[in-house]
């Protein structure tokens, strides 16, 4: 192989990588609300909403979520969240998520427990 | 949309590679603490991480070259721009990185499977196989004198590196970096018009894959990186020759940081400051392991392409005279940069690694010798996590 074919073998991978990434890319987090992630199992979105209460902040945290319904979020690292803060929360909706927290566990049934990628207080 | 933010990083990383001691970890660093997140930042990192690791071949090929005097030390890259081969040279590097990130994308399950397995397995012989290449550096000396020189050298370069622990860049632009291109500058180069076209054969596939193989064990090893992964398969493997060797540093090269990756999916372990800022940058989903493997397949294909291009360029360009002007203003550049990242405790640990560079170079032992002062802290850090 000669330094013209291994260029023309560069190009093709560069051109091909491209039209694969185009293809196959698609946002994996979109504003979303927990009743729209609540239909569909395995389903992300993006949160907005008020921190209610704080079970856990350490080493992961555990915290409910309010944008004008309430869901309990599980994201495995520290934070220094408090009550009352206002966040972003990159979330899923992992059927398999089940909380550890005995005091989750006494929530009401028909709330959400959603997994997050990332928490940002606003 | 993606393809902005790949290209944008693909073009850091060229930029970082050109520039001799500019390392994507350094860019990282700073974008770790930006508040970026999410896809975009990830797919610019690994672009930049991959590309570079094709450019920064291109500074070490055609910096620096020694004379006929000091032929039998010098590395390959440096035997072949004096045979008038650097573009074989560059091709070499570029075949074994597209190699190493072609297969290792195929082999990106396999190797997630046997890494969850097997990560404690290989950190536990990783201090016995990084001694037994300590006692081979000095054994493989066939003249005596040469074998105690290579003994003091090891003890030196050692105590180097426990020494000046946090000064890894400092150590290896003195050693690898200002010690050849110093003795270039005395020594009257060999003239050789470059060749303007390079063939590179299947018979180098056999040490893309050696390297591939080398790159992927290294990804999971903490403070091992590509130059100690490549001195030390030297070691056990002897490479046919030049152009193979190189071969096997660009596959190295590429896999390792392909592989630090999956690596960083599958373990939550980050093996070097890119995959460190990326731990917090990233969505860590099958969807985002996907999009990483596409960007650095495509990367991988921008990185070979331009560092082709470019060497084509600079071979057109490059004559003794210009050739000596870049070796002088490389040198001050390295002194600049190890001044501004590390301040005056790097700039001492690049004087008295030069020193020993200097010293491997004119005693005619092997200059990954002085890999002892990253490989001795290594397997003492092994040793200590092992206990």
């Amino acid at each position: 192989m000669n330094d013209t074919q291994l260029t023309q073998i560069c190009f093709i991978i560069t051109i091909a990588g491209m039209v694969a990434l185009a293809l196959t890319y698609e946002p994996q987090f979109e504003n979303s609300t927990i009743t729209q992630l609540g239909e569909k199992e395995n389903s992300k979105g993006i949160l907005f909403g008020r921190v209610i209460a704080v079970i856990e902040n350490y080493p992961i945290t555990l915290f409910t979520l309010d944008d004008g319904n309430v869901a309990l979020i599980y994201y495995p690292r520290a934070t220094t969240l408090e009550q009352n803060d206002f966040v972003k929360v990159y979330a899923e909706n992992r059927s398999e998520q089940q909380p550890t927290n005995p005091s989750a566990i006494k929530k009401p049934k028909k709330q959400l427990n959603l997994y997050a990628q990332k928490v940002e207080k606003q | 949309m993606i393809l902005p933010w790949l290209l944008l990083g693909s073009i850091a990383g060229i930029i970082a590679g050109l520039i001799p001691g500019l390392h994507s970890n350094n860019v990282a660093v700073l974008l770790a603490v930006s508040p970026f997140f999410g896809e975009e930042i990830t797919i610019f990192m690994l672009g930049m991480c991959i590309t570079q690791s094709f450019t920064e071949f291109i500074p070490s090929i055609f910096l620096g070259a020694p004379s006929e005097n000091t032929f039998e030390s010098i590395l390959p890259a440096h035997k072949m721009l004096l045979e008038g081969k650097a573009l074989e040279a560059v091709c070499a590097t570029v075949l074994g990185g597209i190699i190493a990130v072609l297969i290792g994308s195929a082999l990106t399950p396999f190797f997630f499977s046997f890494i969850e397995q097997n990560s404690q397995e290989i950190i536990t012989t990783t201090p016995f196989i990084l001694g037994f290449a300590l006692l081979v550096f000095i054994f493989s000396e066939k003249d005596l004198k040469k074998l105690i020189w290579a003994a003091f050298i090891v003890i030196a370069a050692a105590s180097q590196g426990m020494l000046f622990s946090n000064q890894v860049f400092p150590l290896i632009t003195g050693y690898f970096g200002i010690a050849g291109t110093l003795h270039s500058l005395k020594e009257r180069p060999v003239k050789a018009r470059q060749e303007e076209n390079a063939e590179v054969g299947s018979e180098t596939i056999g040490s893309a894959i050696v390297g591939l193989i080398g790159g992927a064990l290294v990804s999971v090893m903490p403070g091992i990186g590509s130059n100690t992964a490549a001195g030390i398969i030297n070691v056990f493997k002897k490479t046919p020759s030049a152009k193979g060797y190189l071969t096997m540093l660009g596959s190295i090269n590429a896999s390792n940081f392909f592989f630090s990756f999956a690596t960083l999916f599958a373990l939550s372990k980050a093996r070097n400051g890119t995959m460190l800022a990326l731990k917090d940058k990233m969505f860590f989903t099958p969807e985002m392991l996907l999009i990483g493997t596409l960007a650095m397949v495509t990367a991988a294909g921008i990185g070979g392409l331009c560092t082709i291009l470019l060497s084509k360029k600079a071979m057109g360009i490059l004559d003794e005279q210009k050739t000596k002007k870049l070796s002088i203003a490389s040198i001050v550049l390295m002194i600049i940069l190890v001044g501004l990242f590390c301040g005056t405790i790097g700039l001492i640990a690049m004087i008295f690694a030069t020193a020993l560079g200097l010293l491997t170079i004119t005693k005619g032992i092997r200059r990954s010798t002085c890999m002892s002062a990253l490989i001795v802290p290594a397997m003492l850090f092994y040793i200590f996590i092992l206990t």
